[in-house]
């Protein structure tokens, strides 16, 4: 497994920018605690929703994971499970439980390091060590100032996703493997925190303003700052997944977040491209003009404006958008083909 | 990819890849109702076990091994047709409609690559540009794939629409060495399209 470590710092998917690995490692560490000396965080490009942590002490999170997140509370609680799994030992039991059926590299080579952990880290825990994780986790959370409620909204959030997803994810997804349904896990995790109430430290995170109410946040959670800063690089990935209906769920609770509106509406508009169905080209496009009327315009919306008009046969609308698109975007890696389009076009 | 690298990986250990390539004679070859021209004798095909990802009219094309570079031929998408077979029951790739424009075929070849090669597989694309082939209108596109622990893969998509059908020729090769090396080769074909196939 250090081998597949020293190949997967050469990877060219694992993020660099200290903006994201800074803040991830930050909350790794802050709920780690005493643990954080064992912990190597490694942020990986990957659009789904996962995180695991090796019993060597690497913790992978992928960059599908922080886009759905909420608040830092939630990825507290995300990391906060995954330390009860090392804490406990669980993800060694299952290495050794692998080691018994096939060699570790096997595995590796099989699957890449990020698919041997997730099958290490999550995908085979039973259903008692899953309750143990929800449980101390939520006790990791608190003593690191997070509140313990955000880990029921993960559970919550995530089966509102899948409720509106176009492709539901396999039977093997991670969140829907182990035995409990995501509701009754947010129930228990309710309990838990409710338990929790009279604890002092409880107490003092709610002082220090981390208590969250729903998915909504305070401006001085960090976690928007990230989003924000690198929204087209985290949205573009899940923009290639092609469900509609996940994205606009996201959408909807990025809104709620306070994410710039001008990005939250071009990226309706394009999932309501991509979903294509009846009247989701109009949809698209009052998405599209609604995003140009902020000062912050994602320039994506004109050009995607422009193309819309094009194929409806408004060649002068779609000009003028092209045109508003390339004065925005001069460099534009695709200027070649808008001004095959300003030139007469396809 | 990790998906195509094992698929290879296994078929390679069954010993379905030692004498199932072809060499592509130079020469025109049919490309549905077109041709493309093997301008020497480098070019294999890869045989259908190892390509049970595509339908039966396309091809894929080889000149160092699949794992290493590849140009993959897809003749006469129909409306309503996708790029790649799915590997199970319900259809995973994006549609092919008549009427897409080029930023949306575009769109239809990355998606349908990032299907192909399953979620531990970032794929870019780049530089989208109008490109005439054979008398008409088509497109070209730079590619990018990167996987965790396998080399990144480089690249140009070029495709056209004839009769409401799509065409397209996806070349993609490890970076740097394979993808530079046989990119003129790969450009020569795409640029050899002619009609009468």
């Amino acid at each position: 497994m250090d081998e597949a470590e020293t190949s997967l710092k050469r990877s060219p998917l694992v993020v660099t920018d200290p903006l994201i690995t800074n803040y991830v490692s930050d909350i790794a560490c802050a709920v780690f605690h005493a643990y954080c000396g064992d912990l190597r965080v490694y942020v990986i490009r990957n659009p789904n929703f996962n995180a695991a942590l090796a019993p060597n002490g690497l913790m992978l999170v992928n960059t599908g994971l922080i886009v759905r997140m909420a608040s830092s509370d939630q990825l507290a609680a995300v990391l906060g499970h995954e330390l009860a799994h090392y804490t406990q030992t669980h993800s060694l039991e299952l290495l050794r439980k692998a080691k018994r059926n096939l060699t570790v590299g096997t595995l590796v080579s099989a699957l890449g390091l990020p698919g041997a952990l997730a099958k290490l880290g999550v995908l085979n825990f039973n259903r008692q060590q899953e309750s143990e994780a929800d449980e101390l986790g939520a006790y990791y959370m608190v003593a690191a100032g997070y509140w313990p409620g955000a880990a029921s909204e993960v559970w919550r959030m995530l089966e509102d996703e899948e409720r509106n997803a176009l492709v539901k994810r396999s039977r093997g997804a991670w969140f829907l493997s182990t035995h409990p349904r995501p509701e009754s896990r947010a129930q228990t995790l309710d309990a838990v925190v409710q338990r929790l109430a009279d604890r002092p430290a409880l107490a003092r995170s709610a002082k220090a303003g981390l208590k969250r109410e729903g998915v909504g946040m305070t401006e001085a959670d960090p976690l928007i700052d990230v989003v924000q800063k690198r929204y087209a690089i985290l949205m573009d990935e899940q923009l290639q997944q092609g469900d509609a209906g996940r994205l606009l769920t996201l959408l909807e609770r990025h809104e709620a977040m306070g994410i710039r509106l001008s990005d939250v509406l071009f990226y309706r508009g394009e999932a309501y491209r991509i979903r294509d169905g009846s009247g989701d080209v109009e949809r698209a496009m009052a998405a599209y003009r609604q995003a140009t009327d902020f000062d912050e315009v994602n320039p994506g919306a004109y050009r995607e404006l422009g193309y819309l008009e094009y194929k409806h046969g408004d060649r002068q609308q779609a000009q003028g958008y092209f045109e508003s698109f390339l004065a925005e975007e001069p460099d534009a890696p695709d200027r070649q083909m808008i001004e095959f389009y300003l030139q007469g076009g396809w | 990819m990790r998906r195509l690298v094992l698929t290879f990986a296994w078929l390679l250990l069954q010993g379905c890849m030692s004498n199932q390539f072809s060499i592509i004679q130079p020469g025109h070859h049919a490309f549905g109702s077109f041709t493309v021209q093997a301008a020497d004798a480098g070019w294999n095909r890869a045989p259908q076990q190892l390509t049970p990802h595509l339908y039966g009219g396309s091809q894929l094309w080889t000149r160092d091994g699949p794992l290493l570079d590849s140009l993959t031929l897809l003749p006469g998408i129909p409306d309503g047709g996708y790029l790649f077979v799915s590997p199970s029951k319900s259809n995973i790739y994006p549609v092919y409609r008549a009427g897409m424009l080029p930023n949306e075929i575009a769109e239809l070849l990355e998606s349908s690559l990032v299907r192909l090669n399953g979620p531990e597989v970032v794929v870019s694309s780049c530089g989208l540009r109008p490109h005439r082939v054979a008398g008409m209108q088509g497109l070209l596109v730079d590619l990018q794939l990167s996987g965790n622990d396998e080399p990144s893969r480089r690249g140009r998509a070029m495709a056209f629409v004839q009769d409401g059908e799509l065409y397209a020729l996806i070349y993609l090769a490890a970076w740097p060495h394979y993808a530079e090396k046989h990119l003129e080769a790969s450009i020569a074909v795409m640029n050899s399209v002619e009609s009468g196939g």
